[in-house]
């Protein structure tokens, strides 16, 4: 009895953790409002052996530091080393298959994909420069690794076009 | 769930090493430490042997004489393949690999002048593939197998491989080049082992021994694909006569990867001939 009195009191102080947690966040220093969109084509290749590629997109400060992964694009975690910029950066350190981020290869296409600037705890990212950065890997094709910088908090609207290599085709950032 | 993994992976590896057509294709090989050998006595190489996209690095065994400490599953799979070296004599010496976690090892001594051909071959094997009455695909080995009922889009397959490379030493001869007549291999003018940056050379594949009589896409990918972005593959297709004349712009090792699907006669048991052939050639400065 006395054991089971403990154990609700620990509840309790675990509720009490959390409600801080989400008051805090509320009141999150941070409170622009900015949507980043992003297009990503997967070109049609014309080779005989074709597996759908890997790809992750994801943010770096100017110094080079991981700060959150946007998408991940799988179906082994084996390979996931392949993507190996993002792997050093953020997938060894930060990655589960239950993360919002992860979702299976996808075939040739034009995908969109929406980030409303919110870290993995639901924080805001602090505002500044980064580098967007996207690379993509096939079994028995190519990888394509391409950055662009960005800024975030300033609320001004940006447009950038970049584009891929061989596992990359069109790729469009708009963030307003 | 680790022991469904595991099957999963052998079963799928299994259908990588017998299977060739293009939806399967795995890079396969065997990578010499030297290919050209000088000297009166004995000269001594070591061999790896694997399974991987990634061109030689190692990524799976390919090949085990029976003694590895290795799961069963994957003996089973190495039971299927024979490991045949031939002398410059043009006879069969014995020749023992050790599969270990990511390649397969083997030494091997060369005591007569001239050319050796080390080989890892799937001899020829009947695969069914089908569709289950899910539509999921499917696949039996072995000539009068079951089958499961109701499936759909059966294929009947006489499937056979070869992993070759060769290494010479003193003057190249080709007596062990001379074809075995199963499957595609590797005839000629040019010999293998007398590979030079911008010479061009020229090479004859051939289907059972014979000319194919029918045009085959060859690729030739240098070492180092991990490291590069881009596979840098070297696209040729062959005349009918299986002649194909290629110039190396780069020396180091090269994976050469044919394959060819032809459609039995009618009334045969089999609907379709699978061959394919991976080669190691080194290329020099």
């Amino acid at each position: 009895m006395r054991d089971r009195i403990k154990t609700m009191k620990k509840n309790n102080h675990i509720n009490i953790i959390l409600l801080l947690f989400v008051l805090l966040n509320l009141t999150s220093q941070y409170t622009y409002a900015q949507s980043i969109d992003i297009e990503v084509t997967i070109p049609k290749l014309n080779v005989g052996t074709y597996h759908r590629p890997y790809v992750a997109i994801w943010l770096e400060t100017d110094r080079r530091k991981g700060v959150h992964t946007l998408a991940v694009w799988h179906e082994k975690d084996d390979w996931l080393k392949d993507m190996r910029q993002w792997w050093r950066k953020l997938g060894r350190k930060d990655f589960t298959e239950n993360d919002a981020t992860s979702s299976a290869t996808r075939k040739p296409d034009t995908y969109q994909i929406n980030w409303n600037g919110l870290d993995k705890k639901g924080k805001k990212i602090p505002p500044g420069e980064y580098y967007l950065s996207f690379e993509a890997a096939r079994e028995a094709g190519g990888r394509d690794y391409i950055r662009q910088k960005i800024t975030l908090g300033n609320n001004t609207p940006q447009h950038y076009s970049l584009k891929g290599d061989i596992e990359l085709g069109n790729i469009n950032i708009r963030i307003n | 769930m680790q022991n469904k993994l595991k099957k999963s992976l052998y079963s799928s590896l299994l259908a990588t090493l017998i299977i060739g057509t293009q939806a399967y294709a795995h890079g396969r090989f065997i990578l010499p430490t030297h290919t050209v050998l000088s000297g009166k006595e004995t000269q001594k190489i070591s061999l790896i042997s694997s399974i991987s996209n990634d061109i030689f690095h190692p990524d799976m065994p390919l090949a085990d004489d029976g003694k590895a400490n290795i799961d069963k599953r994957l003996q089973g799979m190495f039971k299927q393949l024979k490991t045949i070296a031939t002398n410059p004599d043009g006879q069969i010496e014995p020749m023992s690999w050790q599969a270990h976690a990511r390649l397969s090892v083997s030494d091997y001594s060369l005591a007569k002048d001239g050319t050796y051909r080390l080989s890892i071959v799937q001899s020829p094997t009947h695969m069914t593939t089908f569709k289950n009455a899910d539509g999921s695909p499917n696949r039996v080995f072995g000539k009068n197998s079951e089958l499961p009922e109701n499936i759909t889009h059966i294929k009947r397959r006489l499937i056979a491989s070869r992993v070759d490379t060769f290494i010479s030493r003193n003057t190249p001869n080709k007596k062990a080049l001379s074809p075995v007549g199963i499957g595609l291999e590797l005839g000629g003018e040019s010999h293998p082992n007398d590979l030079f940056i911008n010479e061009p050379v020229s090479f004859k594949l051939l289907m059972n021994g014979k000319s194919p009589e029918k045009s085959i896409n060859v690729k030739l990918v240098q070492s180092g694909t991990r490291h590069r972005n881009k596979r840098d593959e070297i696209d040729i297709t062959t005349a009918k006569t299986g002649e194909f004349d290629v110039t190396f712009k780069n020396a180091g090792f090269y994976l050469l990867e044919a394959e060819v699907e032809t459609e039995a006669m009618e009334n045969s048991d089999i609907d379709f001939y699978h061959y394919s052939l991976y080669i190691t050639l080194e290329v020099f400065p």
